[in-house]
């Protein structure tokens, strides 16, 4: 039998009926074309997304130094109290040796002579000695110096012979001493058949000591002088003859001078800005202890006067607005004598301090009128009694300043200080935010109450809007304050978070704010129950601040 | 008869171009099992025999797979229509949808060398493949993150990562083998050679976010992110920066560098003669990672970093420091605090298994009713799918499925699928989800599997009809 292989057999009726396959295959065409328009992604707009984000923004543990730190504001601990003393401090006035004393050059010191007669014969020599007594010319009148001791300058000689001889001219100036030897320079002069013979030396004049004759009838005076010895020659007489030696003393820079300085004047104006209150709209501080330190640092060997012509304090915004802290009648010392090191203590700087406070001041009153800043002039004079007979030195390191500073020890009541700032602003936040909400938690260790409000300004401080509208704006609470002496903060119970929360933004509002420029910050200090606080090194603030974003992406 | 073979397979074709092939994409679909004269189907389980005594795929076109699940929602349940006609993306109908975790699938393989030859009681296979695979776990929790900020998890924890990815793209070189135990009894086994060429695979990405109250928020994290990119050669200085050459990221698509290996296993069993079981695990294997990688850690024993605002007291202090100068400490501290560095560690990266349970009734030698349980593992998630279809063979020439799937989240899913045999030539179409190409904005899962094989020797092996009826309509 023949094997026939198996064969595929279709149901005619089934596969004669191709509508069947058309209908199936329309079906494929028909269902395949409706997804075309579900993906006509022109037609999509923004999603609807509106989540909210709850995030913290800043956490700052502060102390005073922390807040207060710019602008030179200087903290003090007292090692065993630890309670906390703000200074301010400023130079006054520093002068250095160079700025007291110059020593001037000395031009045409003249040795000379004129009317000399000679007579050698030839092979054999002769001699003549000319002096010429020079008074030193002083920077300042009144000086009259014993000796200057040069660090460095330069002796010039010029020499003129008309004689027509050959001559050897030995120039000394006995008044300057290097080695214990006095200057000698000398000079020869061969005649060669012309006149003047000249010849122009210049000598290092570094290590030399001048010392002047001020006896009777002599002040800073030097003398120098020539020996000339004259060779003969079968060349005539020409006497009389002249000879002259011009002298200079140039650049002349000194390690130590001795003698009478005179009498200098130091005007002193300076002005000593107080930050503390330097926002200060109205309201003050009543600081219980206030020291004012003048500070002087003297190495200059001469007595220093200084004189108070003012020395006030000046707010703008509190009566009586400006305190004489100087004031006489307060048994303020003025004039004070800066005290100088003596010769026995050459080389040495003498400090001085002066302490003016409640009871030779006007210091106190100066300070609690909460004072923008401290006005000073002050005169200086040197030598203040002007007796010639006082001897002076000076090195060329001495120096003297004046410094002055204000101590403030953390220890009073603040009642209503109102303080006022604006800083640049940039409200940063999405376009799609519909709602801002902030949070600020506060930890105060400080015994100092604080009520804020910040306010929104745009580029021409137009104000568009306030962080709180609310009557109570208050962010800090003063933390209780124990009994005196300490007046300490009272840490048991622990001192609770505050925790408080402005109005939300919206979108009106945070479409406002984004024209904001500026921020302008006012708050009102007072201290716990107003009464009086001392403030320590370890108190802090401890500030966080959140925020609650809310999302449109529809905006 | 040749005529009609022609026509059918003419139609296919038209059919094919006309859909203009969807954006659908498959995995080793489902339904394919049971198409058993597709040789195919063998990828489901090694131990399924092809009918035929050689086979020989079309190159390139053997196998075209592509595949798409997304779990929670379709295009239609978050696109919706503005009075104005305009279209939005829904989030809170896409919250709606959310479960607790949700998954994104995207699969392509393509099949560019394929071919299987019997010998006596073994069925030997071979097939090179192109795959690409991309799988996404995303928690509801993250995406709530998202979508509705963390100001609703003031007072609890939220993790902000906990999602699990996985993309590879590797070459695979299979060799197949089945083998005929008996009657009863077939097994199959297929050991594949891998070579990986971009890799992006997590290991954790726990980022635990805590805010007690507005004011502070503690992150906690467990990261290990590896991945791997020809041409990747990264400057060590545990920086995220990528240095890739464009050349060498060419050459990297054919380098061997990246090696591993899998396996598939499978078992058949007909208890009766009508009655087959099938049981099988394929892609249980894994890659070493070699080339351009880079490993983004955190210590675990010790990552948890709590920020409670930026310090500006140093800025009351000094002029010199900047807002910017302080919220660069907050990243460094927050960088140092998690342990959060860049190595460069070569890794595994594994496969997802597939387990496959069916069952096959043959109600006439040309009606077959199946049933298939499948499960994907995914990093310890299971993806389980139950199946159900019908398998009518018209002779030879012509085999037709349809089927119902259920998957994960996705309970609307049509089979359909058919094989067209005109000589040699054999053409298939499957789809696990027909309303997956048709209506591609209402389905959470499409796919389609494809090809074009040379089949020989199939009159042996193939299951004659027990009634012939020809064209005069009467038996013979």
């Amino acid at each position: 039998m023949k094997k026939t292989p198996p064969s595929v057999v279709f149901s005619g009726d089934h596969w004669k009926s191709t509508p069947v396959w058309l209908v199936v295959f329309c079906l494929f065409l028909f269902l395949s074309s409706c997804s075309k328009e579900d993906f006509n992604f022109d037609k999509m707009t923004d999603p609807e997304w509106n989540p909210t984000w709850s995030m913290p923004l800043i956490h700052s543990n502060m102390t005073l130094r922390n807040i207060l730190k710019k602008g030179g504001t200087i903290f003090v601990e007292d090692p065993l109290t630890h309670q906390l003393t703000i200074e301010y401090e400023t130079r006054l006035f520093s002068q250095s040796a160079k700025d007291y004393l110059i020593v001037p050059d000395q031009r045409n010191m003249k040795v000379e002579n004129n009317t000399i007669n000679i007579t050698v014969d030839p092979g054999d020599s002769t001699w003549f000695d000319i002096e010429a007594p020079y008074s030193f010319v002083t920077s300042e009148e009144g000086q009259i110096f014993d000796s200057i001791f040069i660090r460095s300058g330069v002796f010039n000689i010029n020499l003129s012979s008309y004689i027509n001889h050959s001559c050897k001219a030995t120039l000394r100036l006995p008044n300057a001493v290097k080695n214990g030897k006095s200057l000698t320079v000398l000079v020869n002069l061969p005649y060669q058949g012309s006149l003047p013979v000249k010849k122009t030396v210049s000598i290092d004049f570094s290590g030399y000591t001048i010392k002047f004759d001020n006896t009777p009838g002599h002040t800073n005076e030097i003398t120098p002088g020539v020996h000339v010895i004259v060779y003969g020659d079968n060349n005539p007489n020409n006497s009389p003859y002249t000879f002259s030696a011009l002298c200079d003393l140039m650049n002349m820079k000194f390690s130590k001078v001795i003698g009478y300085l005179g009498q200098y004047s130091y005007p002193l104006e300076d002005t000593l800005y107080l930050n503390l209150f330097k926002n200060n709209l109205s309201g003050n501080i009543q600081l219980q202890e206030i020291d004012l330190f003048l500070k002087t640092t003297n190495s200059v060997g001469m007595p220093i006067q200084l004189t108070f012509n003012d020395l006030t304090a000046h707010s703008d915004k509190n009566p009586p607005y400006v305190v004489d802290i100087a004031d006489p009648s307060t048994g303020f010392p003025n004039p004070i004598t800066i005290p100088a090191p003596d010769f026995a203590h050459m080389g040495t700087s003498v400090d001085t301090t002066y302490k003016f406070d409640e009871t030779n001041s006007n210091i106190v009153p100066a300070i609690n009128l909460s004072p923008n800043y401290i006005y000073f002039k002050v005169d200086g004079l040197s030598n203040p009694g002007n007796n010639p007979a006082l001897k002076n030195f000076i090195f060329d390191t001495s120096r003297f300043a004046v410094d002055l500073r204000a101590s403030l020890p953390l220890f009073g009541a603040i009642n209503g200080f109102y303080v006022e700032d604006t800083v640049a602003f940039d409200f940063d936040i999405p376009d799609q935010a519909s709602m801002l909400d902030l949070k600020v938690k506060t930890e105060n260790h400080f015994p100092l109450d604080a009520e804020i409000q910040l306010y929104f300004a745009d580029k021409n401080y137009k104000i568009l809007d306030s962080l709180f509208d609310k009557n109570d704006h208050h962010i800090l609470l003063a933390a209780p304050v124990g009994p005196a002496p300490d007046y300490k903060v009272i840490e048991e119970p622990p001192i609770e978070p505050y925790t408080f929360s402005p109005a939300p933004f919206y979108k009106a509002d945070l479409d406002r704010l984004r024209e904001a420029r500026y921020l302008l910050i006012q708050a009102k200090l007072s201290t716990y129950n107003e009464g009086l606080v001392k403030i320590y090194a370890d108190y802090r603030l401890d500030v966080k601040l959140a925020a609650k974003l809310t999302i449109n992406s529809q905006n | 008869m040749k005529t009609r073979a022609f026509s059918i397979f003419a139609m296919a074709i038209l059919i094919l171009f006309f859909s203009a092939f969807p954006p659908a994409s498959a995995q080793n679909g489902k339904n394919i099992n049971f198409l058993r004269v597709v040789p195919q189907s063998s990828y489901t389980n090694p131990a399924i025999v092809p009918p035929y005594d050689f086979y020989i795929g079309f190159p390139a076109l053997s196998s075209l797979k592509l595949d798409f699940k997304n779990t929670p929602f379709d295009f239609n349940d978050v696109i919706r229509t503005n009075n104005n006609d305009s279209l939005f993306f829904d989030t809170q109908e896409m919250m709606n949808s959310l479960k607790n975790k949700n998954y994104l699938l995207f699969d392509f393989s393509n099949e560019f060398i394929a071919f299987g030859f019997r010998a006596k009681d073994f069925f030997i296979s071979f097939n090179f493949s192109e795959k690409f695979t991309t799988s996404l776990m995303y928690p509801k929790e993250f995406i709530s993150l998202l979508v509705n900020g963390n100001a609703p998890y003031i007072g609890t924890t939220v993790n902000a990562g906990g999602f699990d990815i996985n993309i590879t793209h590797y070459h695979e070189l299979a060799l197949g083998l089945s083998y005929t135990i008996s009657k009863k009894w077939s097994a199959g086994l297929r050991a594949k050679y891998l070579v990986g060429v971009l890799n992006l695979d997590t290991k954790k990405t726990d980022i635990n976010l805590y805010s007690p109250d507005d004011f502070s928020i503690t992150a906690s994290t467990d990261i290990l992110v590896n991945m791997s990119i020809p041409g990747n050669s990264p400057n060590k200085e545990d920086s995220l920066n990528f240095n890739i050459d464009r050349d060498d990221f060419l050459r990297g698509f054919y380098g061997f560098k990246n090696s591993g290996f899998a396996f598939d296993l499978g078992a058949q069993f007909q208890p009766i003669e009508k009655l087959t079981l099938g049981l099988s695990v394929t892609d249980v294997g894994f890659i070493h990672w070699k080339t351009g990688v880079q490993n983004l850690v955190t210590n675990s024993t010790s990552s948890s970093y709590t920020f409670e605002g930026i310090d500006i007291g140093e800025m009351f202090s000094s002029d010199s420091v900047k807002f910017s100068d302080q919220l660069t400490e907050v990243l460094d501290s927050l960088k140092k605090n998690l342990g959060l560095r860049v190595t460069y560690d070569n890794y595994y990266s594994w496969l997802t298994p597939k387990l496959y349970a069916s069952v096959i009734y043959d109600l006439t030698p040309k009606d077959h009713f199946g049933f298939l349980w499948r499960c994907d593992f995914f990093k310890g998630n299971l993806l389980p799918s139950v199946s159900l279809n019908y398998t009518r063979e018209f002779g030879k020439a012509f085999s037709l499925l349809a089927g119902y799937t259920i998957a994960t989240n996705s309970y609307a899913n049509f089979a359909l699928g058919f094989a067209v045999n005109a000589g040699p030539v054999q053409l298939y179409l499957m789809t696990d989800n027909i309303l997956g190409i048709t209506q591609l904005t209402n389905t959470r899962y499409a796919n389609t599997h494809f090809g074009i094989n040379l089949v020989f020797g199939r009159n042996k092996w193939y299951n004659k009809p027990k009634i012939k009826v020809d064209d005069t309509g009467l038996n013979r």
